[in-house]
């Protein structure tokens, strides 16, 4: 897709005649960092439409949808898994362009980036709906509602990049929910934040159909995947997706150059069984390279998975373990403040590169990419400048 | 002891336009109560109410609005029950109409009261002060918010769907109804929507509250559902009443397999019988009723108008 076609996208309706924009006037809200249960307070608000990109027409007011493996067939008035786009009379809408849930600075540490412009912010928005329904969502408040169960505000794509710069921040970072359901207005706000001269990084779990990933990548500055597991089991049973869909979109991703980041969240008697553990970090190896990073994440309890423990932190240490034997280089422990396993290390000669506990994150090893005792280059975008200037 | 078999009333009309049908509550009511007769053997339809109702109940009809104005269950029919629950001794703000939004009932045709005197409430989940239960409720495949409506604001519900064919699961009426109530029903669609409904339909609340089913066939969508699509609507000028939600449903199967066969179309559950859901809603796990025909004391009345 070219440059026209991805703002098509962003316009609503690529693969179809495009409509006419239809969004109705709405108050402007004020854009705070919300949270909000699912109250519904939002009964009488006029709904945010914009025709969706990436499905078909079938006939009898039917479509069906193809941003993501799922391939819903909706019927009129009904909607997809995700909750988030809605088949009004055939034509098939975003419920949720321009109206994220939640908008804020966070540190990049936060998505977890850790070889990707440390210790910026980026400006995290998200709007409600997934196309999984993980049980241990952290986030499900949000990810697991309607648009209309939750508090959303207006907040146009240039006024996100305004945003952005206003606040500091390096990055506009599409997280928390599943960006893919708001694949719309993430690529309108991809090329705002771009004219901007802000970098966009996306934080998802990668089950996406190849085409609007393929066509996306371009305006992306990195990319973080949470791979959720390395069984299709595990995907089917705890988070309603599959693996080889998840597994394709990282070789893409990794193909395209754009730097790429796994959070692997390790659940006590679920997915941490250190084969398992050692045939995914075979695979990353064999697949993207022993240089992409892989976050081994602390588990805690929520949602629907209130009958497991945290993740003891030798699990993860061993799990830490397993991926350097497995020839990885960058392998990190997250959700665990304070532990080593969560330091840049140089696979070379050792030095610590880069000291975290939590969100203090100093730079100790590393100048200009490289490793100040050994010279190794060390994979990642440093520095503090945006990656692309503006167009 | 617990009677063998589930009764299911089928009142017909022999009014021969259903929009005149449509458009008689004094009709519709007379239907409706001479299915409560036939269901419980009562006297009048006062006592019948008092085998499931108490004056002091507030009673939630769930009407299904998601087929627009022209597949939702009639107002007319929801108005005629309504009639006869006031005459059985019900104030009029002890009944109210809901689903899932004020928009969809108003589109379908529903006049809102959220709280005017002397006339039944009428709203949706989304209302201000109303929406979804805070604490998920986990039950077997579900994780999902109920309707505070139908958890917290009514005492006893009277189930209201339509009959229409289903393109996931084989058929909406009673037991698909209870998604109206749930805050994620999106996401339960997969697998033929089994086990979702018998789950969702099972929460010890929902059985609690749950006294009765009237399903409006008046006009049925046997293909193309669960949208209206005129080419393939019946005009069966009929309810359905029931105690047993799942025995009610297995009988709309039934209805729907003989109109799609008179229209040259296979039956809704591949090979036949009853879709996967309505068997788990019977299995002993979720013991919401019967679904084999044997176990069906199917009754037809047919009221000359
Ligand atoms: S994006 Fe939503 S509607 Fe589209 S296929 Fe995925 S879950 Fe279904």
């Amino acid at each position: 897709m070219d440059r026209r076609d991805f703002l098509k996208t962003a316009a609503g309706g690529a693969c179809l005649l495009s409509l006419s924009n239809l969004r109705f006037g709405f108050e402007r809200g004020s854009p705070v960092a919300a949270f909000p249960g699912p109250d519904a307070a939002w009964a009488e608000a006029p709904e945010a439409l914009h025709e969706a990109s990436y499905y078909e027409k079938r006939g009898h007011k039917e479509i069906q949808c193809h941003l993501c493996p799922r391939e819903c067939i909706v019927g009129d008035q009904e909607r997809g898994y995700c909750g988030a786009r809605e088949n009004q009379e055939g034509t098939y809408y975003t419920l949720v362009y321009d109206r994220p849930c939640t908008a804020r600075p966070d540190p990049i540490e936060k998505k977890p980036f850790y070889h990707f412009h440390p210790r910026s912010m980026a400006y995290s928005i998200a709007t409600p709906g997934c196309n999984m329904n993980c049980k241990y969502c952290q986030n499900w408040e949000i990810s697991q509602v309607r648009p209309e169960q939750a508090r959303s505000f207006l907040l146009t794509p240039r006024d996100c990049a305004r945003q952005a710069l206003d606040l500091g921040c390096l990055s506009v970072a599409y997280t928390y929910t599943e960006p893919v359901i708001f694949f719309e207005y993430m690529a309108a706000c991809s090329l705002a934040a771009r004219k901007a001269g802000l970098n966009n990084v996306m934080i998802s779990a990668g089950f996406v159909k190849e085409q609007p990933l393929r066509d996306l990548l371009p305006h992306m500055d990195a990319v973080k995947i949470d791979l959720k597991a390395f069984s299709d089991r595990y995907y089917r049973e705890v988070c309603r997706g599959r693996l080889e869909p998840v597994l394709e979109a990282l070789k893409i991703i990794r193909q395209a150059g754009v730097w790429l980041e796994i959070v692997y969240l390790v659940l006590p008697t679920m997915n941490d069984d250190p084969k398992e553990i050692q045939a995914l970090c075979a695979w990353i190896r064999k697949e993207l390279g022993r240089d992409v990073p892989l976050h081994f994440s602390r588990f805690y309890p929520t949602y629907l998975m209130k009958n497991l423990p945290p993740t003891p932190v030798h699990t993860l240490e061993r799990s830490k373990e397993i991926a350097h034997t497995e020839g990885l280089q960058y392998v990190y422990i997250g959700n665990v403040p304070g532990n080593p396993g969560e330091n840049t290390i140089c696979p070379r000669c050792g030095a610590r590169l880069i000291h975290r506990t939590g969100y203090n994150i100093r730079i100790e090893a590393l100048r200009g990419g490289k490793c100040s005792q050994c010279g190794l280059t060390i994979p990642g975008v440093w520095g503090n400048r945006p990656n692309k200037a503006a167009s | 002891m617990r009677p063998k078999t589930s009764r299911v009333v089928r009142v017909k009309t022999s009014l021969s336009s259903p929009e005149r049908l449509l458009a008689s509550t004094a009709v519709l009511r007379k239907m409706v109560e001479a299915g409560l007769l036939e269901l419980t053997g009562a006297a009048d339809p006062a006592e019948a109410w008092s085998r499931y109702l108490l004056p002091t109940d507030v009673v939630g009809i769930k009407v299904n609005c998601l087929g627009g104005r022209d597949m939702c269950t009639r107002p007319a029919l929801a108005q005629a029950t309504v009639e006869s629950l006031q005459a059985f001794g019900l104030s009029p703000h002890r009944v109210l109409v809901w689903d899932r939004s004020s928009r969809e009932l108003r589109r379908c045709g529903f006049s809102l009261n959220k709280q005017k005197k002397g006339e039944h409430l009428c709203f949706g989940t989304d209302e201000k002060g109303i929406g979804y239960e805070k604490e998920l409720t986990v039950y077997g495949s579900l994780g999902s918010l109920y309707s505070t409506l139908l958890t917290r604001h009514t005492t006893a519900m009277i189930n209201m769907p339509v009959l229409k064919d289903h393109g996931l699961c084989g058929l909406t009426a009673s037991l698909k109804n209870i998604f109206g109530a749930l805050h994620n029903p999106n996401k339960y669609h997969e697998d033929r929507c089994n086990p979702f409904i018998a789950d969702a339909y099972s929460v010890p609340f929902v059985r609690k509250k749950h006294r009765l089913v009237i399903c409006d066939a008046l006009l049925v969508q046997y293909k193309g559902g669960p949208s209206f699509h005129p080419q393939w609507t019946a005009p069966l000028g009929s309810i359905l009443l029931a105690e047993d939600p799942v025995a009610l449903d297995s009988v709309c199967a039934g209805i729907l397999d003989r109109l799609r066969a008179r229209n040259g179309l296979p039956p809704i559950e591949k090979g036949g019988g009853v879709p996967a859901y309505i068997r788990t809603a019977a299995d002993p796990g979720h013991h919401l009723g019967r679904y084999k025909s044997e176990q069906i004391d199917l009754r037809e009345k047919v009221l000359q108008p």
